[in-house]
């Protein structure tokens, strides 16, 4: 028989993430042709973790747009996986019993037809929802993403499960301007905290992307080379800079919360408009 | 001496810490700098009016050292003499979260 390879989200600490994860208890306890997988044994390649890996189909749970499981089945060399968008599928369904039901059963089916196709779900969008915090000043408007630690340097950390994601604030982006070409440092290299890695250049000038925590690179967003403009589109989300693994979370403690940071960047940004009217 | 002027813009802090605690700027090498040979590339590629020039000999000089972003260190990297020098990283941070603790 055909085994199951089912890889709930790592987003563990957000509705996805829980969701993915009831699901895969469910189904691992329903049928005896799945086994759950494990972000984190899969990104160490733990060796019973690859077996498993290698010999089964595909399932990946991806509780956010980050779809953070089915990226990393592709970094680990497979791309014949099947992908359900937990978002996409169970987001009208209100309660948590009836969307974990509601998913079993779409996810149960696709299981029976054995054969994987490449995806199941359209991603046409990165179905991310960011809220943000918004404040006016000249003409300028900020916007400052929820629930993200922020450094003085005007990047943004966003923890998702083990890795941090970081990227370009809206203010920095707005200060930047247009950015035309983005250098971005391979997966692999270790930096620490204040470190630069690559930079961005914009038709006003160049900054150094530097780090706000310290750890290994595991992924850079290559996406930017062919669209460096979706670091001014979309800074929170599409134009991210780095997936990291970081060396210790609690470094974190060191950076600023959205509301901190937006007081930071407002007075910031009257800085740098005194600056130029002088 | 340092001769660098102490001066900044309106009360600035970089990680809670207040700006003028950090002592973090561009230190050039005159033995080094040419000026660029009046080009002055690192006042050109600045955007924060850290630098001036200075003319004959031509030489640039860290003016406004607390508009320096901390951290950043673009310039140094594209002084064709490699005339400028930055503090290290540790010791800035490891001052940083002394100040913070306070
Ligand atoms: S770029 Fe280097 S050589 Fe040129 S003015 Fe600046 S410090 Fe001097
Ligand atoms: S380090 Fe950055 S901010 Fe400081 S003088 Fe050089 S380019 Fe300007």
């Amino acid at each position: 028989m055909v085994r199951k390879y089912i890889l709930p989200c790592a987003g563990y600490d957000r509705p996805g993430g829980e969701v993915s994860r009831v699901v895969a208890e469910r189904l691992v306890n329903d049928r005896d042709d799945v086994v759950i997988g494990s972000m984190g044994a899969l990104f160490k390649e733990r060796p019973g973790e690859m077996r498993n890996y290698r010999t089964s189909d595909l399932f990946c749970l991806d509780g956010c747009g980050t779809n953070c499981a089915s990226e990393l089945v592709r970094a680990r060399g497979r791309d014949d996986v099947t992908s359900f968008s937990i978002h996409e599928i169970a987001d009208s369904v209100e309660d948590l019993e009836g969307k974990v039901k509601h998913l079993v059963d779409v996810v149960a089916e696709e299981l029976n037809r054995r054969t994987p196709k490449t995806s199941f779900t359209v991603t046409e969008e990165p179905s991310r929802t960011i809220e943000y915090l918004e404040e006016k000043f000249d003409k300028f408007m900020l916007r400052v993403a929820k629930g993200l630690k922020y450094s003085d340097n005007d990047f943004w950390v966003r923890v998702e499960g083990e890795h941090v994601r970081i990227g370009a604030s809206d203010f920095l982006q707005q200060m930047l301007s247009d950015v035309y070409y983005v250098e971005l440092v391979e997966p692999g290299t270790h930096v620490d905290m204040f470190d630069d890695a690559g930079g961005m250049e914009s038709t006003k000038i160049l900054v150094e992307i530097i780090v706000p925590v310290s750890g290994t690179i595991v992924e850079s967003n290559t996406s930017l080379e062919d669209n460096p403009e979706f670091i001014n589109q979309s800074p929170y989300d599409e134009g991210w800079l780095y997936l990291i693994k970081p060396d210790d979370v609690d470094e974190l403690d060191l950076l600023r919360g959205g509301v901190d940071y937006m007081t930071y960047a407002l007075a910031k940004a009257k800085r740098e408009i005194g600056t130029k009217v002088e | 001496m340092d001769m660098t002027s102490s001066k900044s813009e309106p009360s600035a802090t970089f990680m809670g810490v207040d700006r003028e605690k950090i002592p973090w700027w561009p230190t050039i090498d005159l033995e080094k700098c040419d000026g660029c040979n009046g080009e002055y590339d690192c006042l050109k590629f600045c955007p924060h009016r850290v630098y001036k020039p200075l003319e004959n000999p031509s030489r640039i000089a860290v003016e406004k050292r607390y508009n320096c972003v901390v951290f950043c260190q673009a310039c140094r990297k594209m002084c064709p003499k490699d005339a400028i020098s930055f503090p290290s990283k540790g010791d800035i941070l490891k001052l940083i979260k002394v100040e913070r603790a306070k």
